[in-house]
């Protein structure tokens, strides 16, 4: 058959791979109880292969034929395959996997014995298999029959024994073929613990790990099923013996490959690595056993030359070289693989991998959000750990906050949930369980930054400044002393294993930390390497990010600035009037903030044909800057405009703006405002003076008003009284309304231009034209303020009867 | 800016020291009166011995305080006011808004009559 020697090659080499699988996975870490279920498990799966290949062997017709050649039955043959019994403690070991994987079902925690309970069907089923095996213990056909009186009752004794011991086999028979049963029956459960567990899985790469478990381990379930457990139950559908072989080691190999892989990927991080040292190391044991036989052959033929052709036992040498090989195979092989190791296994190590990725990703984002979420996925992807944070420095305040905080990879049972920390209290993240944590963190960013965890200056801050690199936590609160720790360091909450300090030069900028690891095994140099590096380029590129995150916020600012500016200039008026009898100029210089500084002329008649019968000089402060306060000069300059034509008189039109501005502004917000109406064929100024700077009447006499008539700033108090105050106005008369940023323009030495400078520059000024005296104002202003930039705008308006 | 909080009696004396500017001074001030508010403070004074300036952010904050203590029925007086600041109090005719008084002490004696 040709089936016959590809069936016994698959189930020997899929049998062969996941025993040294199993070794490799064992040697790597002994200490661990996954690893060592794993490795059991794999070596139960390999050793059914390799049943299976054994019993295809010898019930092979040319096997038989060859043995029946030789006289010899094929007695016991058959019975290979009940040996097979021993591989099916793969499903039990199986089960326990399911339960500690990947951290250990607290069920077994609380009851260990669990796991002998697993095992116990399988140590009954073994009896039982053994049982029928030696037949000659149910055999009683030739039990001698005793005389005498007891004969007719042994008789019977004898006869019922027989009805048992036929019963029984039955039993047994029906036992063993229905035990496939019971096999898929625990795998179910595996794939049930496992599920189970997927569900409290919130870290990525577990779930997926897990995934190619199941999956794995299913598709190797469901071909068990086609080729072992349908042909039992429906025996009229029997497969041709290799594609049954050919499913079942295909099943084998997926299942246990999955578990394996799993394994490595979930321990070790470098399934490539492991693989390629299972493999080169196989074939290393492979060249040392070759050598071996070669060496043994090459010496039985020598011995037997030597014994002139006799025929002899060779039990002597038989032994020497059973000797030998135990001395000499594991020093040899260690040897090889230490050969091995240093020529093939140098390079490409995963953590490289993750470092040039890391390089590639991180330094180049700008944007401090996708920075910290890019980190914390390498960190997440390089090392399974328990927690992670990354907490950064806020420069404004000096307050390290987290940015990141991952949930851990596993969630707690309830009844793990540990009592909220301290540190959660203190962190701003308060009164939430984990649970809520998780949920909530997108309230919780909504919230804005959490509390300082601790600050620049701490002495967890300065000995994370000290140190060079990743620390060890408890090599860090090691170094500060007691005194200043405090009862509770910061940080312990997030228990942190290792600390890695995020510096800019000397500067701490921020510091990341990690749990222990999930696999438990401890951070190995070269992964303190990688996380060094990690350390130094993620501190470049949050100096990167912040460089930029200025830039934009400047960039915003100037853009806002702008855009209040544009609102400013579009309300201010662009001509002048000019009437019969008087001149007015104006000025407006807005800082670099927009300090809501507003003028306005409203003429009447409003038709610029006829000639200006009254004008109303308007000048105003809004409190606040920037767009905010441009947007409440527009809504002053509409409500003025609105009320000033319907109502009559001023201070009617100022209580109506004030109480429209009160309940369009907060409490906060207010306006200085100065209303002065200019009655060009009487000559009298009507004013209100609603919390302004008291505008200064400059007589060509050289006497000076001060305008302070009128009442409260403007949207202070819902009703507010104004008071009118009116002043006859003669030709040469010089009136000037300016805003604070007139008189509190100051130079560099803090000193104000204040309203002294002001009053001289208007005594000795005054003949001059209205355009003139402004600039002059203008100009001495700028003179005293020099290059230092003004906090407030500058407003001006001149009016100069003729 | 700097704010040292002294209870007397029923009355909170807020010491104000420096400048009183918008931004953060003006957002810790604000924080601080509201706080009062909110704890049942009916009662406040504020000291502005050894404030020497004060731009409008900070006179919005006072007026805000002001406005949110008397709409819960107590009052916000003002103490020891600076030559400048009294002069911003005159021409923003706020003088007739606030009481000032010329020490704290009268400023809290001035709630027991």
């Amino acid at each position: 058959m040709p089936f016959q020697g590809l069936q016994v090659g698959i189930f020997l080499a899929s049998g062969l791979l996941l025993m040294l699988l199993g070794s490799v996975i064992f040697r790597e870490g002994t200490g661990r109880r996954l690893n060592r279920v794993t490795a059991t498990m794999l070596f139960f799966g390999g050793l059914g292969a390799l049943m299976s290949a054994l019993g295809s062997t010898l019930t092979s017709p040319a096997t038989a034929s060859v043995l029946e050649a030789a006289g010899e039955a094929p007695v016991g043959i058959p019975n290979i395959r009940e040996f097979a019994v021993l591989w099916e403690f793969f499903f039990p070991t199986l089960v326990l996997f399911s339960l500690i994987f990947p951290r250990e079902a607290d069920s077994l925690k609380r009851h260990p014995r669990l796991s002998w309970l697993i095992y116990l069907p399988y140590f009954l089923h073994l009896v039982v298999v053994v049982l029928s095996l030696d037949s000659t213990v149910l055999d009683i056909s030739d039990m001698r029959a005793p005389g005498g009186l007891l004969g007719p009752f042994l008789a019977v004794f004898k006869m019922a024994l027989f009805f048992i011991t036929g019963l029984l086999k039955i039993l047994i028979s029906a036992h063993i073929q229905l035990w496939a049963g019971v096999n898929v029956l625990f795998v179910s459960m595996a794939i049930y613990f496992l599920w189970r567990t997927g569900k409290t899985l919130t870290n990525r790469r577990l779930s997926m790990q897990l995934t190619i478990l199941q999956v794995g381990i299913g598709i190797g379930v469901g071909l068990y099923i086609v080729a072992e457990v349908v042909p039992i139950l429906l025996p009229f559908l029997q497969l041709p013996q290799g594609l049954t072989a050919l499913m079942l080691s295909t099943g084998i190999l997926t299942g246990c490959g999955a578990i394996a892989w799993v394994i490595v990927r979930h321990q070790f991080l470098d399934v490539q690595v492991l693989a390629k040292r299972s493999m080169i190391y196989s074939a290393a044991t492979g060249v040392v056993v070759g050598i071996f036989f070669l060496l043994y052959t090459l010496f039985t033929d020598l011995y037997q030359s030597l014994m002139g052709g006799m025929e002899t036992n060779s039990a002597f040498v038989q032994i020497v070289f059973i000797v030998i090989a135990v001395l000499a195979f594991q020093p040899l092989r260690g040897w090889i693989e230490m050969l091995v190791d240093r020529f093939f296994i140098r390079d490409t190590t995963d953590y490289r991998n993750i470092l040039r990725e890391s390089a590639n990703n991180i330094i180049g984002i700008l944007d401090m959000d996708s920075l910290m979420r890019a980190t914390y996925q390498t960190l997440e992807k390089a090392f399974l750990v328990e927690e992670a944070a990354i907490i950064l420095l806020d420069r404004k305040t000096g307050a390290f906050r987290f940015v990141r905080r991952g949930p851990p990879p596993l969630k707690q049972r309830e009844w793990e949930l540990k009592p909220p920390k301290a540190l959660e209290s203190d962190d701003g993240l308060i009164d939430q369980t984990p649970e809520e944590g998780l949920l909530d963190a997108r309230r919780r960013a909504a919230a804005g930054p959490g509390r300082a965890i601790f600050r620049l200056g701490d002495p967890v801050a300065e000995a994370l400044a000290r140190a060079s690199g990743p620390v060890k936590f408890d090599r860090l609160t090691a170094e500060i002393p007691e005194e200043e720790l405090g009862n509770r360091p910061p940080l312990e909450g997030l228990n942190p294993q290792i600390v890695i300090p995020l510096k800019q030069r000397h500067d701490l900028v921020g510091v990341i930390t990690l749990g222990a690891k999930l696999a438990d095994t401890g951070f190995k140099s070269e992964e303190l390497t990688l996380l060094s590096v990690l350390g130094s380029q993620v501190a470049i590129a949050i100096e990167n990010a912040g460089m930029h995150q200025e830039r934009i916020e400047q960039e915003r600012i100037r853009e806002e600035m702008a855009v209040a500016r544009e609102i400013q200039q579009a309300l201010l008026p662009i001509r002048f009037p000019k009437g019969p009898g008087f001149e007015v100029s104006a000025i407006n210089l807005p800082s670099q903030e927009i300090g809501g500084d507003y003028f306005d002329f409203i003429r009447s008649p409003i038709s610029e044909e006829e000639p200006i019968e009254k004008l109303l000089l308007v000048v105003g402060d809004v409190s606040g800057k920037g767009t905010p306060a441009a947007l409440l000069m527009a809504s002053l300059q509409a409500s003025l405009r609105a009320v000033y034509e319907t109502q009559s008189g001023l201070s009617a039109t100022a209580e109506r703006v004030n109480s429209m501005i009160f309940r369009t502004t907060a409490a906060e917000k207010f306006v200085t405002l100065f209303l002065a109406e200019y009655d060009v064929t009487t000559r009298t100024l009507t004013y209100v003076n609603a919390g302004h700077n008291f505008p200064i009447l400059i007589r060509g006499s050289g006497e000076r008003v001060l305008l302070d008539e009128g009442g409260l700033l403007v949207g202070v108090v819902e009703q507010a009284v104004y008071e009118e105050g009116q002043i006859g106005i003669e030709p040469g008369d010089v009136l000037t309304i300016y805003t604070d940023g007139v008189t509190e323009a100051m130079n560099i030495r803090e000193e104000e231009f204040g309203e002294e400078r002001l009053m001289d520059v208007l005594n000795s000024r005054s003949y001059l034209a209205a355009r003139e005296i402004r600039d002059e104002i203008y100009r001495e202003v700028l003179t005293h303020a020099g290059d230092r930039a003004q906090s407030d705008d500058l407003t001006l308006i001149v009016l100069k009867c003729l | 800016m700097q704010i040292k909080h002294v209870t007397s009696g029923d009355v909170a004396v807020l010491h104000l020291q420096g400048k009183i500017m918008g931004g953060p001074d003006a957002t810790s001030l604000h924080e601080k009166l509201h706080e009062l508010i909110e704890t049942g403070t009916r009662s406040v004074v504020i000291d502005l011995k050894d404030v020497d300036w004060m731009n409008s952010s900070g006179l919005g904050i006072l007026i805000g305080g002001l406005s949110a203590i008397r709409k819960s029925g107590g009052d916000l007086r003002l103490a020891s006011v600076t030559e400048k600041i009294e002069e911003v109090l005159r021409i923003t005719k706020l003088d007739r808004v606030f009481d000032v008084y010329g020490s704290t002490e009268e400023a809290v004696t001035s709630y027991g009559s």
